[in-house]
This record gives C-alpha cells, structure tokens and sequence, in this order.
C-alpha cells in the first residue's frame, strides 16, 4: 500500500498559491523535499499532517485524508519548522505530552518521552524547560515530539535549520538510523547537502510546483556549477576564515559582524574543513545557515524561466 | 500501531498541560494584581465601589485567561503541534477551558471575597460572590468563541465585547436580556429579573458562545 498518495492536489492560501496541481506517490523510505524558502515545500508538509485542507484534489495519507481522520494522523510524527514549543515545559513534559495526545497511554507516556528523548541525544537535558534551549537543543526535541508514538510516517520539515555542523551530523545519522528501522520519513531542506546526507530519492519543489522526482545525482550535477553559500554566526568569524581562505574550493569569503559567508564549489569538504576549523580555534557557533540563493539559480535554470511568466 | 487517544483522555491531558503552564507562566502574578483592585479601591472609596468597580475584574479577567490562551495558540504556530495530533480538534478548547475557566472563575470570587473583606458591602453577599463567579464561567465561553473567530488580537476584541456587554447589560434596554452582565447581577439579585431568569440567560448566552467556539475550531487550519 501506498504511504501518500497526491492526485492534482492545489493549495491556494487567499489569492497566493502555495502548492500547485501536485500528482505524487510515496511508497516509503525517504524522500527529501528540496526547493528553496518559499516554494511549497512547508505546505506539502502540513498538508500530510492534515494542518491542512487541499483546496483542490485529493491527498490521502495511508489510504485516508489526514485533515480530517485522527486514525491518519495517529500514523504520522510531525516536527514542524517553526521554533515556538510551550516553553514553560520541561522537555521530557512536553515530549510526554506530546506523545500522550498522539494516543500513548497515559502511564506509558513518560517512558516513550524518555525512549525518544535518548534516540534524540537529549537524556541529559529531559528535566530542563524548553525555555533555555539552542536552536539545536530544539530541533532534537522537536524530533523527539514527533517520534514518541512510533508513528509509521516522519513529516519533517527543515530539521536541520540553524543547527551547528556537530549536532547536524548527529541528527541527521539519527534520522538515517529511524529509516533504516523502517519508518517512512519525508524530510524537507533548501540545502541539497543536507538531503543527500540522508536519501538519494528527492522531489524538487519550487514556487508550488513540483519540478523533478527521482534521483538526486542529476540535481547534484547542477547544484554544483553554483557555488554553495554557507553564513556561520560565530565568536570569531575572522579566525574561522583565514583557515578557510586557503581552500581550493572557497571561491569568496563575506564578513559581517559575528558572522563569515563562504561560498564554496565543494560543499562536503567546506563543512568538513569548517567542522575542523571550529575545533581547532575553539570557535563558538551560534547559528549556521545555508542561503539559497544558489539553489534558486539552479531552479530558475531547470525551469528554463517558465516559473517566472 | 497506536491508537487516537479517547476524547476525554485529550481533554483531560490538554487541562493538564495548560494548567502547568500557567502555573509557570506570569499569568497568575498578573491575575492576582487585577484581583486585588476592588480590594484596594474599597478602602478609599469607603465600600461603595460595588458591582460598577468590579466589573473592571470581570472585564479583564476572562480575557487574559482565554484569549491568549486559544488565540496565541492558534496564531504562534504552537498550534501545529496540537493540530498534527490524531485529537478531535474541539476538545483543543474543551481542554483549555477545563483548566482556566475555573481559575479564572476562582480569581473573580477571590476578588469578590477580598473587596468584601476590605469593607465593600455590596462583594459581602455569598450570593454575589456565586454571581460573579458564575459571570466569570459565562465570559470565558464568550471569549473562547471570540478567540477562535478572531485569533489575531484575540485579546484585544475580547476586552471590547466584554465592555460593550457591560454597556448594554447596565442598561435598561431590550439588548441587555443577551448580556453576561445584566446576567450575572440578576443572579446577585441586584436586578428587577429574577436569579432563574439570570441563570437561564448565562447558560444560553454560554452555551451559543461554546458552540461558536467548538465548531469553529475544527475548521481552522493552522
């Protein structure tokens, strides 16, 4: 049986399109969304949650329609993008709350938040409130949130936004670990990087529209003619660059203050060389983004600019 | 595979929830602040403050507990998680409701109590206090409906809809018979209606904003 299934589904919000005649089935494992901020990825997501109603088409979900069947979403592990949580929880309250309201009873529902909790790396942070946490801490509880019920689909959306590249390594194994234990997962990302890390099965979205599906190899090819930008928010922008700005593959580097943008043409040694560079100047990183500009290029090129008409 | 939680296992855990939440929160400084006015304005104004002074509590008071309550949740994105939830989408408010309704109704009595103690002779009556406390409950539906109508500035309109209720419900006009106001000091027996007649009108006017409120949200995508 099909995991998802999408015939010419629409999403207008008023007069703006958000997802445009989307015919797509997933039969499982996982499978990225690619496209960069803005082109639909977020509303497909929500879509498969049932935060939302297609405006037109059908979208069903295990044979049902998300938004409206609560048997649908008892399936479904959602970690959305957004950072709000309720924040005057503990961790371990929240996931437990989480994962009481996703149908795990009541006595059962702290050992799942604290089950998920491990799988997520966060054991030691289960008493503090959400409250203090980094944007990494975050993401990780996010994740846990959305596995504690051991739903059969993961719907997450951008989960490694903003995370420094330790804990970005570090979650995305342990995403790569839940598919390989069977979980179908659909995770999106403007970063092609990221998405690879983790499935070589991708749709390409871009302003509504579903571009491409299939292998990521082709994508890739194209993605790497455009130099791939990387902003780290850090203590010291100024000593992560000059180890930086003896690389090969570093065609530009950009200052701000706190912050360094490279843009490299080799975007797997750039993160290893910056994952060194942190260690060796005792860098403190506070956030670490990739602008997607250089994927907007890419689209534009794919498109042959139809896109823009 | 897990199963959907029963409905009163979601309502239940979504009381839970918010109830420490707003234990935690600054909520309940700010409740206790509002609270204490009546209290502190009898002293100079030698009790005779009354139901007029007080309705700055019953004014307020629902509000702050019930529109940020829902509206935030619902325009802060929060929501999602809630949404994402295999939950009947009404048992959101249910939930809510369970646990600041009360709180909320605690707070007004307490208020009550305290101006009554603070020499205001007309907070003194346990009649008066039941009244207001039952007003309080009334609002709280109303704000509820009001929020998942108008989750944007939630807060903002609810504070509107309660002072024009105590508009109209002051008055001696046809329209203050749909007012939580007029309602509830008909239930103090400080109107010509009598304390049925006051309580009937409370529970529909309660009842029509509920219904407002539980069916709307199950239509709202977040």
């Amino acid at each position: 049986m099909s995991v998802v299934v999408a015939e010419s589904c629409s999403k207008w919000y008023g007069n703006v399109l958000g997802l445009s005649d989307l015919t797509w089935t997933m039969r499982g494992g996982i499978v990225g969304l690619l496209g960069p901020n803005g082109a639909g990825k977020s509303t497909l997501i929500k879509l498969l949650a049932g935060l939302i109603r297609p405006s037109r088409g059908s979208l069903r979900v295990f044979g049902g329609t998300p938004f409206e069947s609560t048997a649908v979403r008892a399936r479904i592990g959602y970690a959305p993008e957004h950072e709000q949580t309720w924040d005057e929880l503990t961790a371990r309250e929240l996931v437990a709350a989480m994962a009481e309201l996703a149908g795990v009873p009541r006595r059962d529902a702290p050992a799942a938040a604290d089950r998920a909790l491990e799988t997520m790396g966060m054991t030691e942070h289960a008493k503090r409130r959400v409250r203090g946490f980094s944007k990494g801490m975050r993401q990780r509880v996010k994740l846990a949130t959305a596995i504690a019920h051991d739903p059969d689909l993961l719907l997450l959306d951008e989960p490694l936004t903003g995370v420094d590249p330790m804990a970005r390594a570090d979650i995305v194994e342990r995403i790569r670990l839940l598919g390989e234990a069977g979980k179908a997962i659909v995770i999106s990302s403007h970063v092609l990087y990221e998405i690879e890390a983790l499935t070589r099965e991708i749709v390409v979205v871009y302003r509504g529209q579903v571009l491409a599906e299939g292998n990521v190899y082709e994508i890739r090819g194209l993605i790497d003619k455009q130099p791939h930008r990387i902003r780290v928010n850090c203590d010291k922008p100024r000593e992560l660059a000059s180890t930086l700005a003896s690389a090969d593959h570093v065609v530009r580097l950009g200052f701000e203050r706190d912050a360094v943008t490279i843009e490299t043409r080799d975007p797997d040694r750039c993160y290893d060389l910056l994952a060194t560079a942190v260690l060796d100047h005792h860098v403190v990183v506070r956030a670490m983004t990739s602008p997607d500009n250089n994927l907007g290029a890419v689209f534009d090129y794919l498109t042959g600019g139809r896109t823009d008409d | 595979m897990t199963e959907p939680p029963s409905i009163a296992g979601s309502i239940w855990t979504l009381a839970r929830v918010t109830f420490a939440r707003v234990r935690r929160g600054s909520l309940r400084r700010v409740a206790f602040a509002i609270a204490a006015l009546p209290a502190l304005a009898a002293v100079p104004l030698h009790g005779h403050g009354g139901l007029t002074l007080f309705h700055i509590v019953l004014v307020i008071l629902p509000p702050l507990f019930i529109a940020p309550a829902i509206g935030e949740e619902i325009e802060e994105r929060t929501g999602s998680y809630l949404w994402s939830r295999p939950i009947e989408r009404w048992t959101i408010v249910a939930g809510k409701l369970l646990a600041l309704a009360p709180m909320c109704a605690a707070f007004v009595a307490l208020a009550a109590f305290a101006a009554g103690a603070a020499g205001d002779d007309a907070m003194r009556s346990p009649q008066v206090i039941a009244a207001v406390a039952a007003g309080a409950l009334g609002s709280c539906a109303a704000v509820a409906g009001i929020a998942t109508l108008l989750p944007r500035h939630a807060m903002i309109f609810a504070i509107v809809y309660q002072l024009v209720d105590a508009v109209f419900g002051g008055r001696d006009a046809s329209l203050h018979f749909v007012t939580v106001d007029y309602a509830t000091r008909s239930i103090a027996g400080a109107t010509a209606s009598s304390v049925m007649t006051g309580a009937i009108g409370l529970v529909a006017i309660a009842a029509v904003w509920l219904a407002v409120a539980l069916a709307r949200i199950a239509r709202i995508e977040t």
